[in-house]
Formats: C-alpha cells, sequence, structure tokens
C-alpha cells in the first residue's frame, strides 16, 4: 500500500474526519491531516472547490468520483497553459472514496503537473469538404477559438466526420448554425430561462440546414412537407449511424442532430462540469487536424 | 432593453378578448399599454408564446438559446419582446396562439407570424432585416416567416388575413 502513504495509508472515505482522527473508516490514535491534503490535492487537479476542512463529506466524494470519471474517459490533461494528451490510462473504478489506484493517480497526475480539463476540440470547418458554417454560426468567445473553428466534444467527432462523408455522398452541404454550447449566456437579459441540460453544453450536439441544391430545407420547409429527398437520406443515414434527429422530437426540431448521453448519468453530469469550466476557466482548447 | 415582467404581461393578456369576424387581440388591459406604445412609436413588436414546460429538452434548449441571443444581440432595443404564457394565450385566435408562436409587426411596417419554435437564427435575422427596411440576403430569403396584416385598432390589436387557420 506505499501509493496510500500520501494520505497516511488510509483508503479515505465518506465520513473520515482529521478532527476526530478517523481515516479509513475507523478511529485512529496518531494524528494527522490526510483529508485536509487529499482536498488540497483535488483542488489543485480542478475537481474540488469546498473548504479545506478536514472533513471528508459529499463534497470530497464527488469531487474524488469526479477525478476518476475524468482519469478515466479521456486523454487531455492541461500541463503549463497547453493540453497535453497522457498516454497512460487510469485502469481504476470511478469512486468516490480512495484506494491504492486512485492514490497512485492522483500522484502521478501531481508529479506530472496534470490539471483536468474538458475534452473539448477545436475542428476547423475547411477541414470538412461538405460542412460549412451558416451566416448564423457564432465563433464561440473563447481567447483559443479562431474564426471558421467549430468547438466539439472530442466524442463527437466521428459523428461530425460521418455527417461530412454521408453530405458528400448525397450530393448536399451541411451548413452548421452551431455546436458546443456555453451553459447560461445572455442569462442577463434573458427573454426566457435557458436550459438546465442539452446535448450542446456537452459539446454532443450540432444545428444545422441540410442544403440540397437550392433548397435550405428549413423548419418551415419540413413542417409543410416540402424537405428534399436528399435531406431525408441524410436524417436517415444519421439516425442509422445512431445519432438523434430533433425532427422526431414530440416538439420537432428539425436542425439538430445530437449523439445522446443520458442526462440523467455521471457521465453527463461530469461532461458538462468539465466542457463548461475549460470555458469560464479559459483553459486551452486542442486543435484537431 | 426593457422586457415586461410576467405580471405585467399576465395583467396585459387577462383581458384579451376575441372578437367575431376578424381574429384579434383586445387590448384592455392596462399592461397592453406597453406593447401598444412601442408599436405606436414605429418600434418592431414581437410576442412570443412561452411554452409551459422546458421539454422537449433539446427543442427548448435551442429554441431559448436562439431567443435569448437575438435579444442580447439586440443592444440597442431596436425590437420590443413580449413573452406570454400558454395559459394567457388563450385570447390570442387559434391557430396564432401555440406554444412557441411569435408575431412579429411594426406600424406602417411588416409583419409576420410564425408558427414556432424558432430554431434557425436566421429566421430572426430575417424580422431584424426587414423591420430595418435592409435588403434581405438571399441566403436568409428562405427562412422568411409568414406575412400577415396586424394593427391595432381602437385598442385592440387586429390580426387579419388570417382565417384560414381557424
Amino acid at each position: 500500500m506505499a501509493q496510500l502513504h500520501r494520505y497516511g495509508g488510509y483508503n479515505l472515505t465518506s465520513g473520515d474526519s482529521d478532527s476526530d482522527r478517523r481515516w479509513g473508516g475507523a478511529r485512529r490514535t496518531s494524528a494527522g491531516n490526510h483529508v485536509a491534503r487529499l482536498q488540497t490535492d483535488l483542488a489543485e487537479l480542478g475537481t474540488y472547490s469546498g473548504n479545506i476542512d478536514g472533513e471528508f463529506g459529499p463534497k470530497t466524494g464527488r469531487s474524488l468520483r469526479m477525478f476518476s470519471w475524468n482519469a478515466k474517459s479521456h486523454s487531455q490533461r492541461v500541463a503549463n497553459q497547453s493540453v497535453v494528451l497522457d498516454t497512460h490510462r487510469f485502469s481504476g473504478s470511478l469512486s468516490s472514496s480512495l484506494d491504492a489506484l486512485l492514490c497512485e493517480e492522483i500522484s502521478r497526475w501531481l508529479k506530472s503537473d496534470f490539471r483536468t480539463t474538458g475534452d473539448l476540440i477545436r475542428v476547423q470547418a475547411a477541414d470538412f469538404a461538405n460542412i460549412e458554417l451558416s451566416s448564423g454560426f457564432r465563433v464561440l468567445s473563447h481567447k483559443a477559438v479562431q474564426q471558421g473553428e467549430i468547438v466539439i466534444s472530442l466524442g463527437f467527432l466521428e459523428s461530425l466526420k460521418f455527417a461530412d462523408k454521408t453530405a458528400g455522398t448525397l450530393s448536399v452541404k451541411v451548413f452548421l448554425n452551431q455546436a458546443f454550447r456555453v451553459h447560461g449566456n445572455a442569462v442577463s437579459g434573458a427573454v426566457v430561462p435557458p436550459a438546465s441540460k442539452s446535448q450542446h453544453l456537452i459539446g454532443h450536439a450540432i444545428d444545422c440546414n441540410i442544403v440540397d441544391g437550392g433548397s435550405w430545407n428549413t423548419s418551415s420547409d419540413f413542417r409543410n412537407g416540402n424537405e428534399t429527398q436528399g435531406a431525408t437520406q441524410f436524417i436517415d443515414a444519421m439516425t442509422k449511424h445512431g445519432l438523434r434527429w430533433g425532427g422526431n422530437f414530440s416538439r420537432p426540431d428539425t436542425p439538430h442532430f445530437d449523439k445522446r448521453v443520458n442526462p440523467d448519468s455521471d457521465d453527463y453530469d461530469f461532461k458538462f462540469a468539465f466542457n463548461q469550466l475549460s470555458i469560464s476557466r479559459s483553459q486551452p482548447i486542442l486543435l484537431k487536424k | 432593453m426593457m422586457v415586461p415582467t410576467m405580471k405585467k404581461f399576465m395583467q396585459l393578456v387577462a383581458a384579451f378578448a376575441v372578437l367575431p369576424w376578424f381574429s384579434s387581440i383586445s387590448a384592455l388591459a392596462e399592461g397592453f399599454a406597453d406593447v401598444e406604445k412601442a408599436w405606436q412609436k414605429g418600434q418592431p413588436v414581437m410576442i412570443v408564446i412561452t411554452p409551459d414546460e422546458q421539454t422537449p429538452q433539446e427543442t427548448y434548449g435551442d429554441w431559448s438559446y436562439y431567443l435569448n441571443e437575438f435579444e442580447a444581440d439586440d443592444q440597442a432595443d431596436f425590437i420590443s419582446i413580449f413573452p406570454i404564457s400558454p395559459k394567457n394565450a388563450e385570447a390570442i385566435p387559434d391557430g396564432y396562439n401555440g406554444e412557441y408562436s411569435v408575431l412579429a409587426f411594426q406600424k406602417e411596417g411588416p409583419a409576420y407570424f410564425y408558427e414556432g419554435p424558432i430554431v434557425e437564427p436566421q429566421v430572426y435575422e430575417y424580422l431584424r432585416v426587414t423591420f430595418a427596411r435592409e435588403e434581405v440576403p438571399a441566403h436568409i430569403e428562405p427562412f422568411a416567416p409568414e406575412p400577415v396584416k396586424i394593427r391595432f385598432e381602437r385598442g385592440s390589436l387586429v390580426v387579419e388575413d388570417c382565417t384560414r387557420k381557424q
């Protein structure tokens, strides 16, 4: 259990307390600040924002779970103000308690000066033969994002490539209106409350028009049954590929496609947290070719 | 941008009544003065029927995002937006009072109906350029809302040419 020495050798868990000298779920005789040290480390890594109080409560547990999720789910880390790709894959479990593997992972990150970040990437519209940015497309307001760039989750990249390829096969063009969305934008002067959850908020969705010859296949076109065959075929291919099309929603949203992550899952919550934080913390975003 | 409070707007629509022969919103409520005032000044006015629930999640998300961005972009308060709940939209003629529907109009200017939700920013852009009497770019043209005729008449908001909707 050498790895656990960082925190006194204990499997720290919920209910542990430095003030009660309770670590690893049991009362101890020696003094220490093991929980506080864990909290400090997690704050450094970017998943803990509570008080460094030495009390292992729900915030510490969630922070640990967030860290383990981040370490498992993707390889992007921030180090020295750059995004680096971590070649090591964390094999431990998603956990709200500390164990040897998780302790080792934390130590490795701190030694490498890694910090948690999301899995957002930048891609250039020009790299896609059949995807263009519409006049309504907004470049994400972030220091790293340039004109002509689209921000998505790495987990959506394959879907975007598939859309591009399919559009080429069907001789249609995909005009993007939006991809990743920053949560709460324009809240101060909002006419209506923004959605609390959306696949756009994690980078798993696009809004687009399927331009087929002279037709933009607008929402009105779909409502009136005037969509083109090319649009129908494109949608069919996308849905067969596992994507959702908003035209199938009970209240149709025909420009919308997403690769759904269950919004009531840890995967959604954590991806949302890291990807939104990467914007609010002005973390760098990897340019993917 | 001054957005009327829901309370104010509820006062406004509480007194709406549908008149026979033509579709109208009876503007008897005190709060409706805000709409008419903006209209009288020649300011474009947009009435948006907000949904009762934020579902489906993605549709609501897209609709609310583009609407809020449109409002945020309108720094000069060029268009006055009046959100109204479906409960209070019953007084708006059938065919125009569904959730997410939009009526946009300007005194001696264009008037439009859009059977929402508006989930394409080009629709808002179309409204903006036509109200500003700017030339509509060709790529925005396909997103044109349905033109209608709307005017205030003796305190009522009259929507003409809508019999086909009823």
